[in-house]
């Protein structure tokens, strides 16, 4: 119908863009608590304000995780006191040492994965949760950009970062390949619902198995079998593109037929005039 | 076509070109458009009886579970095999099940804990423990489906 | 000497076969009339239709093979359709990724719904620069005009029924908009809806009125408007001061036949619209949107674009001011014919008219550029805009879209809770 009316728009002259229609914003209420927001945003001290924006972009906003269900105390409360009342449970910035048993309240296969981990064994958790994640921005760790020498090579030499970035994209890149086939081919028509089923599955296979292990050894013959059970969702996304091309193809020979019986009526109408 | 005056005359032959050419392309052309018509209603008809077929369908399941416990001594339980209806009985040989559709005109038998046989409703078609035909129309006994016990459950196929 | 046998063989067949023919004509002439039932279709047929009629008077009768092709294709998916909320969407889905060919069969019906309404607008706003409607052919023209309204009728209501999230919003919109009419907009909003929202109890009665109330009526009207154009002709470009052309006025002037001339041009402009719609089904399918959600609306819902002008020229105008405005423009189209007395029907001798139609289609055309820009973001001349809901642009900083963290990891969202 969008693109009927860009034909539509295209003939009078017009050039216009595909009608995109915005996703849904989620129906996120202000679980952060006015309290916090308010006083918090308008401080003049940078260090004390910016936490709001960047927890507004965050996924934590989205899912309805609040400053609270880290920092403790009353969000609800405006008077600055009752608000940070330790009474309430405040306990200001969390100590370091206690962010992954914080994470890991929500997080829990992240946490059983890590706390056993090199990282989490080494030392009092180095590197933690924040480290790679941010604190309020919560983003998804981008392994190619943290795993550069300036925050991992303290530690660790290139070519082990190398073979680990190499393990981790080897399996990522294919699961957001296959989500990306799923979303591309949706629109023509042709079911994709298992491909997507497949790709969630793997996705969550790495999650449980992959992630946040560390332990090269172990997560190479695991990342593989994530990898081997994405097979089954390459072969159905070479059939689901298969069925598109089909497609195309009888609509090709339906519409040519179509254009060659038209041909015929014109040189038919053509007789009726001599 | 009984009225010839009022139908359109072909072209006249009165132009220098040879008379019979104009008339003779038109006759061929409305050949063409014949042909490619029927032929399109045909290529048109192909997609709809496609459609009208039924889609592919997972068969029924071909295993199915009863907790023993269901079906009372002397009791029976109608439940869905392969995707139609099959009739299982604890019976005084142990379990016994069939498919419960009547050979006769596909009605679903009953079992008569009484007689001890299963009844068509419809005819009144009816038959033994071992789904011999013993009295009404049917024309040929009912199918066995093997039947197992493993401990509270009653397995059907499989 | 074979030949010869065979020639004679198909000689005899011929024969019996002529013999029989003959015999059935005459046991049909018997009871029906066969040779009147006859000439009265030839002559219709051989009817010459003016000189200048020319493609664009084919716009009607390729919206009457939409119908055709609707009618065929509705009855097709209601093979499969189960009209509830709780499995409509299934049931569509099923037919388009499970069921043979059924991509091909709701992708006609969905296409050729926006096509019947294209061509149907179109062979309107040719009526109107032709002078079609006017004596003694005003008649035609309001039952022309109902039909548009039972077309419509059939793309609002088919639009529920595969009860995604954009057919339930924009029917909450739809229904919303009828029902702020002054009086009886409430009795009509509960009316359409079966309730005070959208809910099964809406979808089954959009499915009554979409498959047995506007299909009868869509027959029923489109046979008196089809007698009316054989019965008068179709007018030509004279004054109506003078009297209607006769049939052999019309010859001598140079009019062709009805039947093959017209016909044949007709049949050809329909299978280069039809091929179109081909291509557009397998290049450009209409999605399947998310399931219906009463609790989540998206952004941005509007009606479909044949609806979009009205829908886009009541946000300029205080509601009961543009309900009752967009009212009286309707109610003047279809009193056309009484309310333009000018005889001349040619567009160059009635200069008003024929500047107020243009000035009419443009004014609709930007609506409806108006009414789908509105309340999306995209980007002109390198600039990122937004459109508010009256279509008017505002910059927006790049800040705001480059806010997204880059990702190359799938963000991981899902969390487990407790």
């Amino acid at each position: 119908m969008k693109r009927l009316l860009w034909l539509l728009v295209c003939l009078v002259g017009v050039p216009l863009l595909p009608v995109r229609v915005m996703s849904a914003e989620p129906p996120a209420a202000q679980p952060g608590g006015s309290g916090c927001l308010t006083c918090h945003a308008s401080l003049e001290d940078e260090e004390m304000s910016k936490a709001v924006p960047a927890w507004q972009q965050s996924v934590h906003k989205t899912a309805g995780i609040g400053c609270q269900d880290c920092h403790g105390g009353s969000p609800k409360s405006m008077v600055k006191e009752q608000a940070h009342d330790p009474n309430a449970g405040y306990i200001g910035i969390p100590d370091p040492t206690a962010v992954p048993e914080q994470c890991g309240k929500c997080h829990q296969v992240q946490r059983d994965n890590y706390i056993p981990s090199p990282h989490g064994t080494v030392g009092e958790f180095i590197p933690n949760c924040v480290d790679c994640h941010s604190d309020h921005k919560v983003v998804p760790a981008d392994v190619v950009k943290i795993s550069t020498p300036k925050r991992c090579g303290d530690c660790h030499t290139d070519d082990i970062l190398d073979q680990f970035n190499g393990v981790i994209t080897g399996v990522l890149t294919p699961i957001a390949q296959a989500k990306q086939a799923a979303a591309d081919l949706r629109p023509a028509g042709v079911p994709v619902d298992h491909i997507d089923a497949g790709a969630d599955l793997a996705r969550e296979m790495f999650r449980q198995k992959v992630s946040h292990v560390f332990v090269f050894q172990t997560i190479v013959p695991r990342a593989d079998s994530v990898k081997a059970s994405l097979k089954k969702v390459d072969t159905d996304i070479r059939a689901a593109r298969t069925e598109v091309s089909t497609r195309r193809k009888f609509g090709i020979v339906a519409a040519g037929f179509l254009v060659i019986l038209a041909g015929f009526i014109w040189l038919y109408r053509r007789t009726l005039s001599e | 076509m009984a009225t010839p005056d009022t139908v359109p005359q072909p072209a006249k032959p009165a132009r220098p070109k040879p008379p019979t050419r104009p008339g003779g392309r038109r006759r061929f052309l409305e050949r063409c458009l014949g042909a490619l018509s029927a032929a399109g209603f045909l290529g048109a008809l192909y997609p709809i009886t496609r459609y009208l077929e039924p889609p592919p369908e997972a068969e029924g399941a071909s295993r199915v579970e009863i907790a023993a416990s269901d079906i009372p001594f002397g009791g029976s339980k109608t439940v869905i095999y392969r995707g139609r209806p099959a009739i299982v009985v604890n019976g005084p040989n142990g379990f016994i099940a069939f498919n419960a559709v009547c050979t006769h005109l596909g009605c679903v038998v009953k079992w008569v804990e009484t007689g001890q046989e299963f009844f068509c409703p419809c005819h009144g078609g009816k038959f033994d423990q071992k789904g011999q035909v013993t009295g009404g129309p049917p024309p040929q006994p009912l199918v066995a489906i093997s039947v197992a016990q493993s401990g509270e459950k009653v397995i059907l196929g499989g | 000497m074979l030949t010869k046998y065979v020639r004679g063989v198909n000689h005899w067949l011929k024969d019996r076969l002529n013999h029989s023919v003959s015999g059935v004509n005459r046991w049909l002439e018997d009871r029906i009339e066969l040779s009147t039932l006859i000439t009265f279709i030839q002559t219709q047929l051989t009817k010459p239709v003016p000189k200048h009629v020319n493609w664009l008077f084919s716009f009607g009768t390729i919206t009457l093979l939409f119908f055709a092709s609707q009618f065929l294709t509705g009855l097709l998916l209601m093979t499969y359709y189960k009209s509830s909320a709780e499995s409509a969407y299934d049931s569509v889905k099923f037919v388009m990724e499970q069921v043979r060919f059924g991509w091909l069969i709701r992708q006609s019906h969905a296409y050729g719904a926006n096509f019947m309404i294209a061509f149907l607008y179109l062979h309107a706003v040719r009526v109107f620069f032709y002078g079609g409607y006017k004596k003694p052919r005003e008649i035609t023209w309001l039952i022309g005009f109902l039909l548009l309204g039972v077309t419509l009728g059939f793309g609002f209501t088919g639009y529920l029924l595969p009860w995604d999230q954009l057919s339930y919003w924009a029917t909450t919109v739809g229904t919303e908009v009828a029902g702020s009419a002054p009086v009886i907009g409430k009795y009509i909003l509960l009316t359409l809806r079966g309730g005070e929202n959208v809910t099964g109890m809406t979808l089954t009665r959009f499915f009554a009125v979409h498959v047995i109330v506007l299909p009868w009526l869509f027959v029923f009207l489109v046979s008196l408007h089809l007698v009316l154009i054989r019965y008068k002709g179709i007018s030509t470009l004279d004054s109506t001061k003078g009297p209607e052309k006769s049939v052999e006025d019309l010859k001598q002037e140079g009019g062709k036949s009805f039947f093959p001339n017209h016909v044949m041009k007709e049949l050809l402009v329909a299978l280069l619209v039809f091929t179109g719609m081909l291509i557009f089904i397998v290049y450009a399918p209409l999605p399947l949107h998310e399931k219906a959600d009463p609790f989540n609306t998206p952004v941005g819902v509007k009606p479909e674009w044949y609806f979009l002008p009205m829908y886009q020229v009541l946000k300029y105008f205080p509601k009961l001011v543009g309900i009752i405005g967009t009212g009286l423009v309707i109610l003047g189209l279809f009193l056309l014919p009484f309310l333009d007395r000018s005889p001349e029907r040619h567009p160059a001798r009635r200069p008003v008219a024929t500047t107020l139609g243009i000035l009419f289609v443009c004014v609709a055309v930007i609506l409806t550029i108006l009414g789908a820009l509105a309340e999306t973001d995209r980007t002109m001349f390198g600039t990122r805009y937004h459109f508010d809901t009256k279509g008017v642009p505002h910059g927006i900083a790049e800040s705001d879209s480059a806010a997204a963290p880059p990702t190359s990891t799938p963000p991981e969202k899902d969390m487990k809770k407790e």
